[in-house]
């Protein structure tokens, strides 16, 4: 067998190695320089640098132009590069927010930064994924960063519970993966997506239990990821316990990643299994969608409704993932995008409003806030009244495109599940806004302000509500002709 | 922008400036400055919205589309938003700009001194903007925006008084019942998506009139915007939330929950038209809907005793008419309608906020009486209202209701002998309205004084900021019917009108014209029978003969009317607590059964949700059995079902 080469189209690796090298370079700095704010700036500028790679792909893709590396094995496809697009921005608004968080409560350690965009280079890694073992890779190199991160206040014991747990359950849910993907392998063969498509429509394929067998250990892995029920639980304890910036990065990032990695898989390969593979996610989303939103109706803590919230939007987006196809492609897409900016602005604005060892989410500590911080409790509304699907704000949008992708696919009674359960929903999103502007205050709020987070949250605020009055740009950058995906 | 009509698109963005200066600036202002500032944006609004419609008079085509941009274009998702602004929006426009100032000018006077008198305003404003885009939009979607919109600023008004746990309460309650209508307005919405293509109300309409006369489609959509009208407008069998939402300040009552908002899912019956008209299925239903909905609210108006729930009781019998109207196809009736109610219900509301206002806010009629002698304005213009409503002839009301008497009497709409048994329905609640408003009138403002003395101390007639108001809703109170005279006999000026925007195919049988007059002879002997029996009863003989109302069949009777005919206990009985049997039943609802009915349903639903949270231990252990579980599950049911590739 000779010796091949692995082709290696540098372009397409561009963002994720600025990425790398960034982290590299920020971590090497603070050995010799302690201060967060040159790190900080570098992970910024890093991202930044990133993002312009990554417009100068998407503009080459959109041209119909296709780059990979290692034989379709890295892809740089328009899917894959929407999604770096959303996990940029997450990342930037997440360190934009630990800042000054951090300096706060005295968690100030430059080697935070780095951490992050390592983080992030996983996701991109996933995103971009046309083939197991890079899957793993990419979902390992995001993992590992996101447990150091969600322990980072050391001190304090919710904080190391949560990494904790992260990390054991985390660890738990990639034995799952690992075995599916050793499962498909076993039963094709092959570890890229084309040729285990291939591998399971050649001619005499017996092998076909295992690899539903597989494909359904893959979806609890992923499934994990994204917090769907019952794979869910590890959820709302570490993004209580974590540090609210980190939750943030959490949420949406993370939660970016595995959905791009769980479309692509469901679209090449989840067709070619048995019906099980496909009925199992239905079932799992009815669960999500059910669960999540019902147990947030009864929270007390944001922080806590947010994190079910966060298991809710998993059922709405996996919703997307069922979908399939460029429709369901776009609606995914364009949703995590509405979701980054919402649910980021949200738990920015929570930075502001706990102490500085993250106590005081609960609602009474909302109660005035319209009168002692006005634009605070503003920016909280725009993004609650959207995360609830209020129209003409951006989580409307995103609800509506899932929905349509959905009934066009002809899963007509699970989307009225997901209509009546984000029904539902609205009241515990609701009940914030209520304390905001028509109770008296309770508690002297606290005056914390954070150039740095006012400046995400500014963001996350005109995101919200330009993506909800003008969707179509957005939207129609996401291809009108060709395929998202390469290759489907 | 050349067009006038145009300009009135600013309406919307005119309140919601209002609200916006209110909203961030208002605690730096002084009373009244915010008040005035919400007036102002109210009037221009209304100023605007009065300018389109003169210009559109003198047009063969009364109806203006304006772009605002396209949403979404893309592949077949292809939406653009956009204002319509036509005869029939036009009307409700005027309406809500029109009544929403004078409510704006009252309520500078009465929550004078509240110290949330500028968040007040802000969400007045806001509300209107809302209830401008519902009427305005040319797309289900816009509609939808508006629709959620008043939702929300309702349930933000309700709970305005937040101390009182009973608000919270009626807030939350308003909240999800009207969530379920939403959830009919958007199934109906991607079923419309589905089956026309498009969301652009006249595309549809227009579509839906070359679609198969009764298609199960059709009638799908139909019903399933009946349900989201049922959710806005109060009516059976979710009309439980709108007597809670009293809670709220008064004008607000007055202007969103009687004038208004409450009139969203008439008009959107009114507006998707053809879907009903072609599917006499759903009409059917709507107008069955109306009309029971019409005498039980009428029942259950006879024996509260609170001012503002007779009111609120009687807006849902009134929502009722108007349905009938929109069910048997009269969509001109519907709202005529409702153009002759928002200003005598609004009137009748913001009389009764002068009484609680006066009264330092004692609610109970049983401890009133007399106060006509006191407050001349506020009486005077009450018994205008009451007559209107009752549908006194010459007044307003009159001529409202005829029409929708007559109109289900004739209509082809309903099959077999249907629409004859609505009539008789609904002129029996006529002989009801006139016999509960007067009940109304009298126990308030006519009789024996029966005020505490303290508040008899206090007692005064309102600032002229409050009476002024009433002043001009009384006199539209009786003039306002003379644009929709009967079609029979007298130029009718607002049916063709209105009918220009409405393209519905729907049949009314000519009668002869000695028939119409005696249908009409009809309506003013009910209107006669209910006054003259409250005249009897509440006047003469001072609710004497009431006494034989507390025992035997006829207590059962009274109480049952009381209990808001056993709907809260229903619901307990049947959605909520189905285990503990019908031992509360619909007779013997009292009304410590329906408090702890509202609160067994926040507590079953709060149940549930503490249930999945038990599974939440914090145990690392528990959540990988739990993820363990799963994995099981699904690889035993692989197992089981083998593989079917």
């Amino acid at each position: 067998m000779p010796l091949v080469l692995p082709d290696i189209d540098w372009l397409t690796l561009a963002p994720l190695l600025v990425l790398l090298s960034t982290a590299s370079l920020a971590a090497l700095y603070a050995l010799y320089n302690r201060s967060s704010k040159a790190v900080a700036l570098l992970a910024l500028l890093g991202l930044a640098v990133a993002a312009i790679f990554n417009l100068q792909l998407f503009v080459a893709s959109r041209a119909g132009e296709l780059r990979s590396s290692f034989g379709l094995r890295y892809l740089a496809d328009q899917g894959a590069l929407a999604f770096n697009f959303v996990i940029l921005l997450g990342a930037a608004l997440a360190i934009l927010i630990s800042y000054d968080y951090l300096k706060r409560a005295e968690l100030e350690q430059p080697e935070y930064y780095p951490l992050m965009l390592l983080s992030a280079s996983g996701a991109m890694v996933m995103a971009a994924a046309g083939d197991l073992i890079i899957l793993l890779l990419g979902l390992e190199i995001m993992s590992l960063a996101v447990y150091v991160l969600s322990a980072w206040r050391q001190q304090a014991r919710e904080s190391a519970e949560a990494g904790m747990k992260y990390f054991l359950l985390g660890a738990f849910a990639s034995a799952f993966l690992i075995y599916g993907i050793a499962l498909i392998y076993g039963a094709t063969g092959f570890f890229s997506y084309p040729q285990i498509v291939a591998g399971l429509l050649a001619e005499g394929f017996e092998q076909i239990f295992l690899a539903t067998l597989g494909g359904i250990m893959i979806l609890a892995g992923l499934g994990f990821k994204v917090a769907l029920v019952p794979f869910h639980q590890w959820a709302p304890d570490v993004y209580t316990g974590a540090p609210t910036p980190v939750t943030a990065f959490m949420s949406v990032v993370v939660k970016t990643a595995a959905f791009a990695a769980l479309l692509r898989i469901f679209a090449f390969i989840y067709p070619e299994l048995g019906v099980l593979a496909v009925q199992s996610l239905v079932v799992l989303i009815a669960l999500t969608l059910i669960v999540g939103n019902f147990t947030a109706l009864v929270q007390r803590g944001i922080k806590r409704m947010l994190a079910y919230s966060a298991v809710a939007h998993a059922g709405y987006l996996a919703l997307a993932v069922l979908a399939a196809g460029n429709l369901g492609m776009r609606a995914a897409i364009w949703y995590l995008t509405a979701y980054t900016l919402m649910n980021a602005g949200a738990f920015a604005v929570l930075t502001l409003l706990s102490d500085r060892n993250d106590h005081g989410d609960d609602l009474e500590r909302f109660a005035g806030l319209a009168r002692s911080r006005p634009y605070l409790a503003a920016a909280m509304t725009v993004f609650l009244l959207s995360l609830a699907g209020i129209p003409l704000l951006a989580g409307f949008v995103g609800k509506i495109l899932v929905f349509s992708a959905a009934i066009e696919a002809g899963y007509v009674s699970l989307t009225v599940i997901a209509i009546i359960t984000s029904v539902v929903a609205m009241v515990y999103y609701l009940r914030p806004v209520m304390y905001m502007y028509f109770r008296e205050p309770e508690y002297e709020p606290l005056q914390t302000n954070s150039r740095s987070t006012h400046i995400a949250i500014g963001i996350a605020v005109f995101g919200t509500v330009l993506l909800g009055i003008f969707p179509g740009w957005w939207y129609s950058l996401l291809d009108l002709g060709q395929s998202l995906l390469a290759g489907l | 922008m050349n067009d006038i009509v145009t300009w009135a698109a600013l309406a919307p963005v005119l309140a919601l400036l209002g609200s916006l200066i209110n909203g961030l600036f208002g605690r730096r202002l002084k009373e009244p400055l915010p008040g005035i500032i919400g007036s102002v944006a109210v009037g221009a609004g209304f100023v605007l919205s009065f300018i389109a419609f003169i210009a559109l008079l003198g047009r063969t085509e009364p109806s203006v589309s304006l772009v605002l941009w396209p949403y979404l274009n893309a592949g077949s998702f292809s939406l653009e938003l956009g204002f319509v602004i036509d005869s029939l929006s036009v009307i409700m426009m005027m309406i809500v700009t029109g009544v929403g100032l004078l409510i704006h000018i009252y309520s500078i006077g009465y929550m004078h001194g509240d110290s949330g008198f500028s968040r007040y305003f802000a969400g007045l404003n806001l509300f209107i903007a809302a209830m401008l885009i519902l009427v305005m939009a040319d797309s289900f979607l816009l509609m939808f925006v508006g629709w959620e919109g008043v939702g929300v600023v309702s349930y933000l008004l309700i709970g305005f008084w937040y101390r009182e746990r009973l608000n919270a309460d009626a807030a939350r309650k308003a909240f999800i019942v009207n969530r379920i209508g939403d959830v009919g307005f958007l199934l109906a919405m991607f079923l419309i998506f589905k089956t026309f293509g498009t969301l652009n109300i006249a595309e549809v309409n227009e579509a839906a009139l070359s679609l198969v006369f009764g298609s199960a489609a059709l009638s799908l959509i139909a019903l399933l915007l009946l349900l989201a009208a049922t959710g806005k407008s109060a009516q059976l069998p979710l009309q439980v939330w709108l007597p809670d939402a009293m809670a709220g300040p008064t004008p607000v009552s007055a202007l969103i929950h009687a004038a208004t908002m409450v009139t969203a899912g008439v008009y959107l019956i009114a507006r998707a038209a053809p879907l009903f008209a072609q599917s006499p299925a759903a009409a059917a239903t709507v107008a069955w809907v109306g009309a029971l909905t019409a005498i039980i609210a009428a029942f259950v108006a006879l024996s509260q005793k609170d001012i503002k729930k007779i009111l609120a009781y009687s807006t849902i019998s009134q929502l009722g008419y108007m349905f009938v109207a929109v069910g048997v196809g009269a969509y001109w009736v519907g709202i005529f309608h409702f153009f002759t109610n928002a200003f005598f219900k609004a009137l009748l509301f913001l009389t009764a906020g002068s009484v609680i206002h006066a009264l330092g806010g004692e609610q109970n009629i049983d401890k009133m009486g007399g106060l006509g002698k006191s407050m001349k304005i506020t009486g005077g213009t009450a018994l205008i209202a009451a007559l209107a409503i009752s549908g006194a002839p010459f007044l307003s009301g009159f001529f409202s209701k005829d029409a929708i008497l007559s109109a289900s009497f004739n209509s082809e709409l309903i099959a077999g002998y249907g629409n004859y048994v609505i009539y008789a329905i609904l002129l029996l609640t006529a002989v009801m309205t006139a016999f509960y408003m007067f009940r109304w009138y009298y126990r308030v403002f006519a009789g024996s004084e029966r005020l505490d003395k303290e508040t008899k101390v206090r007692l005064h007639e309102s600032p002229s900021i409050m009476t002024v108001p009433l002043l001009i809703l009384a006199f539209f109170s009786v003039v306002a019917g003379y644009i929709g005279l009967p079609e029979f006999a007298f130029p009718n000026w607002l049916a063709p009108w209105l009918e220009q925007s409405i393209e519905a195919p729907v049949n009314f049988v000519h009668r002869a014209v000695l028939t119409e007059w005696l249908l009409i002879g009809l309506s003013v002997l009910a209107v006669a029978v209910g006054l003259g029996l409250a005249y009897w009863v509440y006047h003469l003989k001072n609710a004497a003969p009431l006494a034989r109302f507390n025992q035997g069949f006829l207590g059962a009777l009274n109480r049952f009317s009381q209990s808001g005919a056993g709907f809260d206990g229903l619901y307990r009985n049947v959605f909520i607590n189905p285990g503990e049997g019908t031992a509360g039943g619909l007779a013997a609802v009292d009304k410590e059964v329906i408090d702890r009915g509202i609160r067994a349903g926040f507590v079953s639903v709060g149940l549930l949700g503490r249930l999945l949270g038990l599974w939440q231990s914090g145990y690392v252990r528990i959540y990988a059995l739990a993820m363990l579980a799963g994995i099981a599950i699904l690889v035993i049911l692989l197992a089981v079902t083998g593989v079917m590739a």
